[in-house]
């Protein structure tokens, strides 16, 4: 029961991040804490995607303990198959893999930009940019 | 207003809860899906004929079934470097002078530096056995050289001659070495009419191409999963390379900016 309970609290956890995030990227007028919640909210979705990999009775990440790498030790069949019933799921965590370095390339650009934006405008924030550059 | 502000975020996660959790992804019961009990079962088997007998299955998957993708997010990085340094102002102009950290901040940079250089390396080879490939190995990498532009200014890393020209040639040269190597099973379909795909390692059911998974050498058999430590390693200079490029230009940005005021 409190497993469940604590199971179903992470999940919930994950996705109110999710939802404050949101809201602040939405919401907030500075460019530099829509950077920050960007960054949030990818590493939420990343948290959430390893969450979904789970099952209750995984205790393994997916790899396989074999020595080195000149004397790999290779398990057997059966031990191969009782690792699967303990392990986690190995694709969400390949998404993730690739996720991170496009979030980071993402947060790159928009570094950049601001960057640019604040010595072009003097401010990063947005309401003030539209003002400087009169587009209302 | 004030309420609002908590209100509206806790109803958009609550709206995502009921929306997941109705569609079964929540539930206390889900075990792991096919795809994923296949790849666990036949990437480390040493006896059946898919496998590379990588020990991390991750890498094996991304190398292996999902190279291409891993491909394209490669050259992702890429463009963004070269937006980058399209959008970054003129690099050599900098006004006022820099200065570096204390001595404090600069000798514990120093010890710690190659111990991250060292220790990512490890990450990068090993990333076939043990959790971590090139991503992970070049991710860690890249804190040594920020470190070190941080305590010492961006004047540091030109200063050992890896100026940013060489860096973004690096940084080509991996991607493009990654490219030619996912190119090699097709070149060799062609020439032998067996069937091969874009960035095959091992065998498919309806395709037998595939790379040994030992590397003879005169001093010793090294386990080299077919391309997968060569593509980790390729990787791991690509990405290595591409990050120090992006925090070496954000670093001068910075610096141009504190300098100036």
């Amino acid at each position: 029961m409190i497993e469940e309970l604590l199971w179903y609290y992470i999940g919930f956890t994950i996705l109110l991040t999710i939802g404050f995030s949101i809201y602040g990227i939405a919401v907030r007028p500075h460019l530099v804490k829509k950077m920050a919640l960007f960054t949030i909210l990818g590493d939420a979705v990343y948290v959430l995607l390893v969450y979904l990999g789970y099952t209750l009775n995984s205790t393994n990440p997916p790899v396989i303990p074999g020595g080195s790498l000149e004397n790999p030790v290779f398990s057997s069949k059966t031990d191969i198959q009782r690792f699967i019933g303990s392990t986690v799921d190995p694709i969400p965590q390949v998404f993730i893999v690739t996720a991170i370095v496009i979030g980071l390339a993402v947060f790159l650009l928009l570094a950049i930009v601001s960057l640019r934006i604040a010595r072009e405008y003097g401010t990063l924030i947005t309401t003030k940019i539209r003002e400087v550059s009169g587009d209302e | 207003m004030k309420k609002l502000e908590v209100v509206i975020p806790i109803v958009i996660g609550l709206g995502l809860f009921i929306l997941l959790y109705n569609s079964g992804l929540l539930s206390v019961e889900r075990s792991l899906t096919t795809l994923a009990e296949k790849y666990l079962e036949y990437i480390p088997d040493a006896s059946s004929i898919y496998t590379s007998m990588a020990f991390e299955v991750v890498t094996a998957v991304i190398w292996d079934q999902r190279g291409f993708d891993t491909y394209f997010e490669t050259s992702v990085l890429f463009f963004a470097i070269i937006a980058t340094l399209a959008i970054a102002s003129k690099l050599e102009d900098i006004i006022g002078e820099r200065r570096s950290l204390t001595i404090i901040v600069r000798l514990v940079t120093r010890i710690l530096a190659p111990i991250i250089v060292v220790v990512s390396i490890s990450i990068a080879l090993h990333g076939h056995i043990t959790p971590g490939g090139g991503f992970q190995g070049g991710a860690v990498f890249v804190i040594a050289p920020l470190l070190l532009m941080l305590a010492y200014t961006s004047d540091w890393i030109r200063s050992r001659g890896f100026t940013d020209r060489k860096l973004l040639l690096l940084r080509g040269l991996g991607v493009t070495l990654i490219a030619l190597a996912g190119l090699i099973p097709v070149v060799y379909s062609y020439t032998t009419n067996i069937n091969a795909y874009l960035f095959q390692n091992q065998a498919k059911p309806d395709s037998f191409f595939n790379y040994p998974a030992y590397l003879q050498t005169p001093i010793s058999t090294i386990l080299v999963s077919g391309t997968i430590m060569l593509l980790n390693i390729l990787e791991f200079i690509a990405v290595l390379t591409g990050f120090t490029l992006a925090f070496y230009y954000l670093t001068r940005e910075f610096e141009k900016r504190g300098g100036g005021e």
